[in-house]
């Protein structure tokens, strides 16, 4: 990269400062925002990043003697104007920082992500689709950053609530979302050019590894990576229908939950997954393996008997007796979430009974 | 095809805007950018389009036209093979109405506060010359980008991101920043910044650096 090249992206990442601090003092003064928009707070996030960015920008380059009139000039009217703000002002970044860097959100950004893209024509994607693309990694991309230079001790956002806050959940944070991030190793080197380039942009050190750790994809590996993606959304899908089977009548309800269930299962206890998945892809038809008669399947989604899941052959009941438990005592989410969870994973065990009356106690 | 003539760069320039046949063109974009892509474009907010009118399109496209156009189709594999095309151009014409409108008018107000750059970019990988490429980044952050043929600059195509941060599945409303054009036009200049930087993008002069 030549200095020219490197003035600019240094004026660049200055200036996305400022543009922060600009938006951030205009939605200060505007009335018309509502309570529950969270519009500045987003910006405010924005301008921890911006200026994370453009102080590691200046080590990297080793200016800091000579950017730092410059650079203490945005920090201090980034101060000033935190410190206009109310008193308990923690409260709404935090409401927002909460859910911004949620692992469980992550997770699914990431697989929404993946699911957008249609891997036939890799080869022939319209311009306008591939920026759309583009935006969609760095933007994922960006959030494994963030964290990283917001929990920093020298981060604004570190320095300005420390004192008062407790900002240990921010530091859980990031070991979730680079334990996930490190996960997709191989879905970010797909994307290896446009994060390199954005890593020659923010002009970012050597010493943050995950930047460094793409390997190109051959094509022939690509398909493997995404091969091994779909053949996890088959077995969800196996798994989820084959469940919906067991939940005909009084149950009914617990099919809207079927598909968030699967996902906290393989997210927190993927052996239970993994263990209904080995039952789905026995030889015979799952549905075939979980009732009585083995030769003929039921004649209907509904003809399934009261008591018939007691005795299903396979289903290893420590396993999921293991995950009630794991369940009973997470706090990841909500209590009618547990509830339906828990329920399912009676109802493969064959406490059918268990499960009405936990259902029944929800509807009280 | 319509001509916009228009000052730029300082000199009286000419754009073409849209291809012959001339329905496939705009059947596409619009159906492309402002009807299925709304999520991530938000044309609804810069056109003033209902929502609900954008859906029951999208729904009259898919259940009675049988449209097949997606994120990833080509105008070439979908609109051009199209058996309703008139069909389609009668249910969208308010709307392509008003998408020609916009580029019309961006295209004309460019000069008042230049934000565009010229480039050279190849057609495909495996080609070896360069093609004079034209990017307008307008007031709302729409890219509206042209191709340079002879004395004219014929207009490929006009979209915008306005989903940056992933905003998405998060409980929290963000409508005043969703609305914001000069903040959506600030992180487009942003992503063109970073992507004007790649191998592929050659000879790339932007106009007037101090408004990028």
């Amino acid at each position: 990269m030549d200095t020219k090249q490197i003035n600019q992206n240094l004026k660049q990442l200055e200036t996305q400062a400022y543009n922060c601090l600009q938006s951030i003092s205009k939605y200060s003064y505007d009335q018309e925002i509502t309570e529950d928009d969270y519009s500045k707070e987003y910006l405010y996030f924005e301008l921890f990043y911006a200026i994370s960015n453009y102080e590691r920008a200046i080590n990297t380059l080793k200016l800091n003697k000579t950017l730092k009139q410059r650079f203490d000039a945005i920090y201090q009217l980034a101060l000033e104007t935190l410190q206009l703000e109310e008193k308990n002002y923690f409260s709404r970044l935090n409401n927002f920082g909460e859910q911004y860097f949620s692992d469980v959100r992550y997770t699914n950004q990431i697989n929404l992500f993946k699911e957008g893209i249609n891997y036939n024509s890799l080869e022939e994607i319209p311009d306008d689709e591939k920026t759309l693309i583009e935006n969609g990694a760095h933007a994922l991309f960006k959030i494994r950053d963030e964290i990283y230079l917001l929990n920093q001790n020298n981060s604004l956002f570190v320095n300005y609530f420390s004192s008062t806050e407790k900002l240990d959940h921010y530091k859980a944070f990031e070991e979730k979302i680079s334990v996930i991030h490190k996960e997709n190793r191989w879905f970010w080197s797909v994307f290896n050019e446009i994060i390199e380039n954005y890593r020659l942009d923010l002009l970012v050190p050597a010493t943050n590894t995950w930047w460094y750790d793409l390997a190109e994809l051959s094509v022939e590996s690509f398909e493997l990576a995404i091969a091994a993606n779909i053949s996890l959304q088959q077995e969800k899908t196996t798994v989820a229908e084959t469940l919906r089977k067991l939940m005909a009548g009084e149950f009914e309800k617990l099919k809207e939950s079927t598909n968030n269930t699967i996902d906290w299962i393989i997210d927190h206890h993927k052996e239970s997954f993994s263990h209904l998945s080995n039952l789905t892809q026995s030889p015979s038809l799952a549905f075939q393996t979980w009732s009585e008669g083995m030769d003929e399947p039921a004649k209907s989604d509904h003809a399934i008997k009261k008591d018939i899941f007691v005795s299903v052959p396979g289903v290893n009941n420590e396993i999921i007796e293991d995950l009630i438990n794991l369940v009973q005592f997470t706090d990841d989410i909500n209590e009618e979430e547990k509830k339906h969870i828990i329920a399912t994973a009676y109802l493969i065990i064959g406490k059918r009974k268990e499960a009405l009356d936990l259902l029944d106690d929800e509807k009280k | 095809m319509a001509k916009i003539k228009t000052k730029f760069d300082g000199e009286n320039t000419t754009f073409m805007l849209f291809q012959s046949p001339k329905e496939f063109w705009k059947n596409f974009h619009v159906t492309k950018h402002v009807i299925l892509n709304n999520n991530h474009e938000r044309f609804d907010r810069v056109l003033n389009i209902d929502i609900d009118e954008i859906e029951k399109i999208k729904s009259t496209q898919i259940d009675k036209l049988n449209c097949n156009v997606d994120q990833n189709t080509l105008q070439k594999d979908s609109c051009n093979q199209c058996t309703f095309t008139d069909e389609c151009n009668t249910i969208l014409k308010p709307i392509i109405k008003k998408y020609i409108n916009m580029i019309t008018q961006s295209v004309r107000e460019d000069d008042n506060k230049p934000t565009h750059a010229h480039y050279e970019k190849k057609k495909s990988n495996e080609s070896k010359s360069f093609l004079k490429n034209l990017l307008i980044i307008d007031k709302y952050g729409s890219s509206i980008i042209s191709r340079k043929e002879n004395k004219y600059y014929k207009i490929m195509t006009c979209y915008r991101h306005a989903q940056f941060s992933n905003l998405s599945d998060i409980e929290l409303a963000f409508r005043k920043v969703m609305n914001d054009f000069e903040w959506i036009k600030r992180k487009n200049l942003d992503y063109w910044n970073k992507t004007l930087n790649y191998r592929k993008f050659q000879n790339v002069v932007k106009h007037v650096p101090d408004n990028w």
